[in-house]
């Protein structure tokens, strides 16, 4: 027996369980030594003939795994959807929850804007890459396992919910508006009778007029959305655009103790002993970021849904049922 | 993907379940592993050697084939022979072909040519 017949035996044989070994050997070296043999006979040429033979026979993990029927994927057909459904599920909670928790523990923590968002992304990668993990060792060892857990079963229940037509609520046109009317009124109302300069910073007070702006141009956005009555990219980079123009100067105020005025933060920290203060502006700056975040992803997220499938439906939901 | 290429998938497609009883067909006469995949070959079945053997060693654990060495010749080599089970199960598949067969030229012949 040459040495490249006895390495794919081995090749084989090392890929399957200890006790079928002594039956196969015998077998798979028959084998082959037909296939050699009928080639000689053929007239094939004796230097190559056990190459040409043992290409045929492929790859010995693939011939070892259908002796052992064992298979040669991770995740197979009967899982991969439930595999699939669970990791869209726990990726888009796990994952920014993660991240939201670091930027706070860094921020209380007292670490520089930079180090935050490092940590929080790498947290965030990290809690990607356990998720994933996790979740595929389990489906493989599932797939794996001699018990053959069947798949969950489908029932018509479990479709998903057509996007509807108009994808913008009445309710959150009139939430997102009453919320930035009283901010209108409480920021103009402090700049008309002049309170407004005892109780800010004077950075903070020269923001003023930015921020009224800003909740103005939010009202606007709001009737367009509405009028527009559904999301699109265009909406999605103006609400992104919007969002950032509150956020990066409302953080930065906070971030910078430039808010509030000397004497107003000398009140506080005679009231408060001055030890909660600096953590709760950092948990205010922190869940000012998360929710203009998710904001800004959700409008994206809209936009898609919207764009996507829903326009992608010919008909209405109603019409569909009945006709052909 | 062109037509030659469709219809070779498509008979690919229709011989993949087939090659089992042409086994249990074949192995009425007592044949090797080789000999076998030669003969399956000269008859127009496409089956690779890597899974023809396993078939047969599956189809022999299932008590559908028997399977004996013959070690008379110059190098041994497994012999299998179709087991009484294994006749009855080709039987079996062989109505059930012949059912197939039937319908598709009942089909065939309807058609307008």
């Amino acid at each position: 027996m040459s040495n490249i017949i006895d390495r794919y035996v081995w090749g084989v044989l090392r890929a399957v369980p200890h006790r079928q070994r002594p039956e196969l050997e015998p077998e798979i070296r028959a084998l082959i030594g037909d296939a050699v043999e009928s080639r000689l006979a053929a007239g094939a040429d004796p230097a190559t003939v056990e190459r040409v033979a043992l290409t045929e026979l492929g790859d010995p993990e693939r011939l070892a795994a259908r002796y052992t029927e064992q298979p040669l994927y991770l995740i197979g057909p009967r899982h991969f959807p439930d595999y699939r459904r669970l990791l869209y599920i726990l990726l888009p909670i796990v994952v920014p929850a993660v991240a939201f928790l670091v930027v706070l523990t860094e921020a209380l923590r007292g670490a520089a804007p930079l180090e935050v968002a490092a940590s929080a992304a790498g947290a965030a990668v990290s809690a990607a890459m356990h998720v994933s993990l996790w979740v595929t060792l389990g489906f493989a060892i599932l797939d794996r396992s001699s018990w053959r857990v069947p798949a969950s079963a489908w029932t018509p229940d479990l479709l998903p919910d057509l996007p509807g037509p108009a994808s913008v609520s009445k309710v959150e046109f009139a939430f997102t508006l009453a919320v930035n009317l009283q901010v209108i009124v409480l920021l103009v109302s402090l700049v008309v009778d002049e309170r407004g300069r005892a109780l800010l910073d004077p950075v903070a007070w020269t923001w003023l007029p930015w921020f009224i702006g800003v909740a103005v141009a939010e009202i606007a956005f709001t009737v367009a959305l509405l009028l527009v009555g559904r999301w699109t990219w265009v909406l999605a980079v103006i609400n992104a655009l919007l969002g950032a123009a509150f956020a990066v100067p409302a953080i930065w105020l906070i971030g910078e103790r430039r808010l509030l005025s000397a004497e107003v933060l000398a009140e506080i920290e005679r009231v408060t002993d001055g030890a909660w203060f600096g953590p709760s502006m950092t948990i205010t700056a922190v869940v000012i970021g998360a929710i203009v975040a998710w904001d800004v992803l959700h409008g994206f997220l809209r936009a898609r849904r919207s764009g996507g499938i829903g326009s992608a439906l010919p008909t209405s939901p109603v019409s569909t049922s009945g006709r052909p | 993907m062109d037509f030659d290429n469709l219809v070779s998938s498509g008979r690919q497609e229709l011989r993949r379940g087939t090659v089992v009883l042409a086994c249990l067909l074949l192995l009425r006469q007592p044949g090797y592993g080789y000999g076998l995949l030669d003969r399956l070959r000269d008859l127009g079945f496409t089956v690779d050697a890597n899974t023809l053997y396993p078939l047969l060693r599956r189809l022999e654990g299932q008590g559908m084939l028997a399977s004996e060495w013959n070690t008379e010749e110059a190098r041994p080599r497994k012999f299998y022979r179709t087991s009484p089970d294994g006749e009855r199960l080709a039987a079996a598949l062989l109505a059930d072909w012949e059912r197939v067969d039937a319908s598709i030229r009942h089909l065939g012949d309807g058609e307008p040519r």
